[in-house]
């Protein structure tokens, strides 16, 4: 596991716990201090996450927000993907 | 006029006044209650961590526990705060009554916290998403959580701030740059007794005026009342089995009985 924090841009602080394998999310805990509705989506998303590539979740992973129709303050898909490519 | 309950101020621990809240909420749900805003304050001062952190990675725990400092998981999502001398409110209400737009009902019922700093001679203005700031500084920070139906809005309104004593019991992401952390909540924080020095507030005349900004900005009756007993048998389930649990403190879970 390793830790990675990622201040978003006018948003919140990331913070993730996150196991990756040859640029696939093997293990994942999202937290921070951001807003998200309802507030047990995140189990969903980090469920989503998993066995996903870094560097191409933005798209999958914004279009799953939408259709379960959960809202976050503070982050977007793209802040994530850019999180998991930063090195701290 | 719509007819909302006022729960006079609650002085209790943090599970405690998490637990009101969250059963609060319930009860409004089913239509039990009202439309209801209540105050109340932490004893002993507590430290409550937003629905998404990480307790191990925001707060000290041993410093906590040496200052007889509580620590808890707020529903809500939103960074850590820590309650020593502050008034404190919660207000639960149904959707229909608020907009259905996440930033627009926090600026609608964050004007009760502004109107009750006017009639204290203070300019207030709302900050998108959740603050409320006097010339540039927090004087009050605002969470929402929304369920069956129901916002639960609860939000801080700061008498006084002890920098070093909360930086005691935060950690920050980098420790070495703790001392520009504590310079910079000086700088951008702010509270009534930062405001009037030589003024004596009480809480009892503190909580008339908000809800006063809370009855005018929002068109409502404030009516005084009790937390019903389907309430009280719900906020003694939560405080023992989920807000004191380590199971919903330290990983975010809790199953209902």
């Amino acid at each position: 596991m390793k830790n990675i924090d990622y201040k978003v841009e006018n948003g919140k602080l990331l913070r993730l716990q996150v196991n990756i394998k040859d640029n696939i999310i093997k293990d994942i805990k999202i937290y921070g201090d951001f807003f998200i509705y309802p507030e047990t989506a995140i189990f969903k998303i980090e469920n989503f996450l998993i066995n996903k590539n870094i560097n191409n979740i933005n798209i999958s992973l914004s279009s799953f927000i939408e259709k379960e129709n959960i809202k976050i303050i503070g982050f977007s898909s793209k802040d994530l993907q850019k999180a998991f490519n930063y090195n701290n | 006029m719509k007819n909302w309950r006022l729960i006079k101020i609650i002085e209790d621990c943090g599970a405690k006044q998490m637990a009101i809240d969250e059963a609060m909420l319930v009860a409004r749900s089913k239509g039990l209650v009202p439309n209801t805003l209540r105050f109340f304050t932490w004893k002993p001062s507590a430290i409550t961590l937003g629905f998404f952190q990480n307790l191990d990675q925001e707060i000290n725990i041993d410093k906590a526990k040496a200052m007889n400092v509580d620590i808890v998981r707020r529903y809500s999502g939103g960074g850590a705060v820590f309650h020593q001398d502050e008034l404190t409110y919660s207000l639960v209400v149904s959707e229909k009554d608020v907009q259905k737009n996440i930033f627009d009902s926090y600026k609608y019922l964050c004007q009760g916290v502004i109107s009750g700093l006017d009639y204290l001679g203070l300019k207030a203005e709302f900050k998108p998403v959740n603050d409320i700031l006097l010339d540039g500084k927090k004087i009050s920070g605002n969470a929402q959580t929304r369920k069956h139906g129901v916002i639960l809005q609860h939000g801080t309104i700061l008498l006084s701030l002890d920098v070093e004593r909360m930086f005691s019991l935060l950690k920050v992401p980098d420790e070495k740059m703790k001392g520009k952390a504590i310079a910079n909540v000086k700088e951008r924080v702010t509270s009534l007794k930062n405001e009037f020095p030589n003024k004596k507030f009480n809480l009892n005349k503190l909580e008339e005026i908000f809800s006063l900004g809370f009855s005018k900005t929002l068109g409502i009756n404030l009516n005084k009342g009790n937390l019903i007993a389907e309430e009280n048998k719900l906020i003694q389930e939560l405080y023992l089995n989920k807000y004191l649990s380590k199971d919903w403190n330290y990983k975010q879970v809790y199953k209902p009985l």
